[in-house]
């Protein structure tokens, strides 16, 4: 009995359990205590007693501890006053599903994905074409972060793994430019792009504005701030591209004018303790402002949803809800306004209305924990991603259900959705809309051989662009005098 | 009316062998005026309201006669109907059509996308750099850590130590209830790369934890029929303490592919062919058979196996990425 409890209690899992264990010629025999090995600069004086009698100690010590914060759980808490009372709190555990799929529809979208290959899908052909910055795909420029570049939805940035931000061209498909981007450790945990400025935040919490411009040579940030370790998202607010908010784990809300001072403007305050008096921890894994207003909302990796409001007086968050029992990774805006769509580490996917703090439904499907999450700004459409390789896209109301899906083979980390209307319209790309005829339907049968062939890479790509220049020069031949 | 109902009565009795009842609400008018004709011609069926049907009949018995009756009537028809398309086949020789291919469960199934081809470069370059790579590339040798949940009973520690000796270099440790958490540091600074937890519910083992140690994916699998040593009939003397041969059937897909090389980074690289074992997960219809066999040669093409060893049959619950932490864990898959 002794023995069991001071395994529970000490941070080592005990001599016994290695000691005990029916083995076959483990390494463990330690056998007696008076031969036993020194470990970890332990003294030579220290007999049995006295390690028994510190393991003693902290076991009283810890359930002291125990004790203490339980004493007063069966003395209720003076019940708060309505003011102060949060707005709602509703416990949402139910799930409602409408399954059904829908026809076909055109969309594109852009992905990162852990090995650095960058799907660019087209939806109206169910094709995916693998972008990579140097050929052969490779680990260390797996892809953590992606936003729109300057000029509308033309450029892409790409932060990868090792610390660089590359740009992308949509229209050309392939990488212009990179830059490094060094200071503090960890992956990049959120990219945006302000007039003319590249801003960027690490895992360790060194948050750095650059100049964005095309010589290489100015290596130093224009402003830096330390937000605090463990950022676990940074995000812009999309009306106000100078105003950003971080957040991470046990690292409150912050929201930081970039313009203003090095204080940060509005800083959250945690939630008050719970009903056994102990202290709510913090984990915000995501962030997104609320358009039309200053508020922002969050959810955590304690399946909270939270909505700050930094015009009211109050630090504390001014709504809260809760779904699920697993942390929530990904959260979007829908186009009404008035909801968000989270995702948790088993694939769940939850639209909860913000007014009321009730659960609207649920979205089938995916298997794999949730990482990339993007509604489009206008159709109700949902894009989704995950650690189960495939991306879907959803149709989230009248009636809720999978509309595409498309298996890309790494796991997919992060996506950009494209605000485009249009899409059933507009040619297919790269290619110019004055080609004749028969030339389009060559393309459609190299994109049919593209597709069979299962992921080309670039190399891939370019073979396809001469061929289509070579056919122009054979079309030039008969009524020209060129040679 | 009388008489109807007479014929009707006799012709019950002699109807064991006649045609069912349930077809002729016609037959009856006919059979009235058939039965008048002569009394040799066999008495039709009894009359039976239209839209009668046999589960009707109030009387077990009776129903349980009528039914067996029509049942071989069916036979009889389906014997039949047999008989004469192969007649016609024969007939026909060599202009007959093909015969249909019979339609089983694997042949309806929707063809799933993820099936890894063999030449597909970025699943190759993906396995390559993942976190089995360091095994496949002979770097890291398995050691595993076999434990069960708290105060396991005879059943669960008996195929524990049968486990340890199928897999080379398995360890079996006693757990005390201590956390899993916990252990797994302690695994790592110690050099295991395995850790394998057997679950158990009433006595029995229905469920299997396997966790790739330095920062690899655990799967949650629900175990169920486990055979020990002693219940497998025809079984061979224990095994040897030889390495084994792997055979893994069936791993087609990505996530198969993943499972797949987390049940090879088990056992050692370098097969001992002397020992003449080998262990078999087999995939059947997403449920993973697990047996081993002793083999022998006995000419080129014959192969006499013994089994020996635990049987048991697994299936995939959940793969989580990371070491094991079902609450804060990302997972990659889910049975949904």
């Amino acid at each position: 009995m002794r023995s069991r409890r001071l395994a529970w209690n000490r941070d080592d899992v005990g001599r016994g359990f290695w000691k005990f264990g029916i083995h076959r010629g483990g390494p463990c025999t330690q056998g007696s205590r008076a031969s036993r090995t020194l470990e970890n600069g332990e003294d030579a004086s220290d007999g049995p007693d006295d390690d028994i009698f510190i393991s003693l100690a902290k076991c009283l010590f810890n359930s002291i501890q125990k004790l203490r914060s339980r004493a007063f759980a069966d003395v209720l808490p003076d019940p708060k006053p309505r003011s102060e009372r949060v707005a709602w709190r509703p416990l949402v555990t139910s799930r409602r599903t409408a399954p059904e799929v829908w026809a076909a529809n055109s969309a594109r979208r852009y992905g990162g994905c852990r090995t650095a290959l960058e799907p660019w899908v087209n939806l109206q052909r169910k094709q995916a074409a693998n972008f990579t910055p140097a050929g052969q795909p490779r680990r260390e420029e797996a892809v953590s972060a992606l936003c729109w570049g300057a000029g509308g939805e033309t450029q892409i940035l790409v932060g990868c793994a090792d610390r660089t931000v590359r740009h992308f061209s949509t229209e050309d498909g392939r990488f212009l430019a990179q830059r490094h981007c060094p200071g503090g450790e960890g992956t990049f945990r959120g990219l945006a792009q302000a007039d003319g400025t590249l801003i960027t935040c690490v895992d360790s919490g060194i948050l750095r504005v650059w100049p964005d411009t095309d010589k290489q040579a100015s290596l130093d940030p224009l402003l830096e701030l330390s937000v605090g370790p463990g950022v676990c998202r940074m995000r812009q607010d999309p009306a106000r591209p100078h105003v950003v908010a971080t957040g991470g784990k046990e690292n409150a809300l912050k929201v930081w004018d970039l313009q203003g001072s090095e204080e940060p403007v509005f800083r959250a305050k945690n939630v008050r303790n719970d009903w056994l008096d102990l202290r709510v921890p913090i984990w915000d894994q995501d962030i997104q402002f609320l358009p039309e207003s200053q508020k922002l909302v969050t959810c955590t990796g304690y399946h909270q949803v939270r909505v700050y409001d930094p015009a009211s007086p109050q630090r504390r968050p001014v709504l809260e809800a809760t779904y699920g029992e697993y942390p929530l990774t990904a959260m979007t805006l829908t186009p009404g306004g008035n909801s968000v769509i989270v995702g948790n580490t088993h694939g769940q996917l939850a639209e909860i209305d913000l007014r009321q703090g009730r659960l609207l439904g649920c979205l089938k499907g995916l298997a794999g924990s949730v990482r990339g999450l993007q509604c489009h700004p206008s159709k109700p459409l949902l894009a989704s991603c995950g650690l189960d390789r495939v991306l879907r896209v959803h149709r989230i109301q009248t009636p809720r259900g999978l509309e595409h899906k498309v298996y890309l083979k790494s796991q997919l980390n992060c996506l950009l959705l494209s605000g485009r209307e249009n899409w059933e319209d507009e040619p297919q790309e790269p290619l110019e809309p004055t080609k004749v005829p028969p030339e389009d339907t060559e393309t459609d049968a190299l994109w049919a051989s593209l597709e069979a062939a299962a992921k080309r890479k670039l190399p891939g790509l370019e073979s396809t662009q001469e061929a289509l220049q070579t056919r122009r020069r054979k079309k030039k031949r008969p009524g020209s005098t060129s040679p | 009316m009388a008489k109807a109902g007479d014929k009707s009565g006799g012709s019950g009795k002699k109807g064991l062998k006649r045609k069912a009842p349930t077809e002729e609400p016609q037959e009856a008018a006919v059979a009235e005026d058939e039965t008048t004709e002569s009394g040799a011609q066999p008495p039709k069926a009894t009359a039976f309201p239209p839209g009668f049907s046999i589960s009707e009949i109030k009387n077990k018995q009776r129903r349980h006669l009528m039914f067996m009756r029509w049942k071989q009537q069916q036979r009889k028809e389906k014997l039949a109907a047999k008989k004469k398309l192969k007649k016609e086949r024969e007939a026909l020789g060599d202009k007959a059509p093909p015969k249909p291919i019979p339609k089983t469960i694997d042949n309806q199934r929707v063809h799933d996308e993820t099936v890894v081809d063999p030449n597909d470069e970025e699943v190759a370059y993906d396995e390559a750099t993942d976190e089995f790579s360091s095994y496949f590339n002979r770097q890291t040798s398995p050691k595993i850590l076999i434990t069960t949940c708290d105060r396991p009973h005879g059943r669960t520690v008996r195929l524990c130590e049968q486990l340890s000796t199928v897999i080379p270099n398995a360890h079996v440790y006693y757990r005390r209830g201590l956390a899993l958490k916990k252990i797994i540091p302690q695994c790592i600074s110690r050099d295991f790369t395995d850790l394998m937890v057997i679950n158990e519910d009433r006595k029995v083992p229905n469920g299997l934890i396997l966790s790739h140690l330095p920062n690899g994916p655990t799967a949650h699998f629900k175990m169920s029929s486990v055979r020990l040593r002693k219940e497998i009939k025809r079984r061979g003397k224990d095994p040897t303490e030889h390495i084994p041969e792997i055979i893994l059937n069936n791993f087609t897909t990505r996530l198969g592919h993943s499972v797949g090389r987390m049940f090879a980074s088990l056992f050692p690289h370098n097969p001992e062919f002397v020992g003449r074992q080998v262990a078999t997960f087999h995939n059947q219809r997403d449920y993973i058979f697990f047996r081993f066999h002793r083999y022998i040669f006995k000419s080129e093409k014959k192969v006499g196996i013994q089994e020996l060893g635990p049987r048991f049959t697994l299936k995939l619950r959940s793969l989580q990425k990371g070491t094991f932490d079902s609450k804060y864990g990302e997972y990659e898959w889910v049975h949904k």
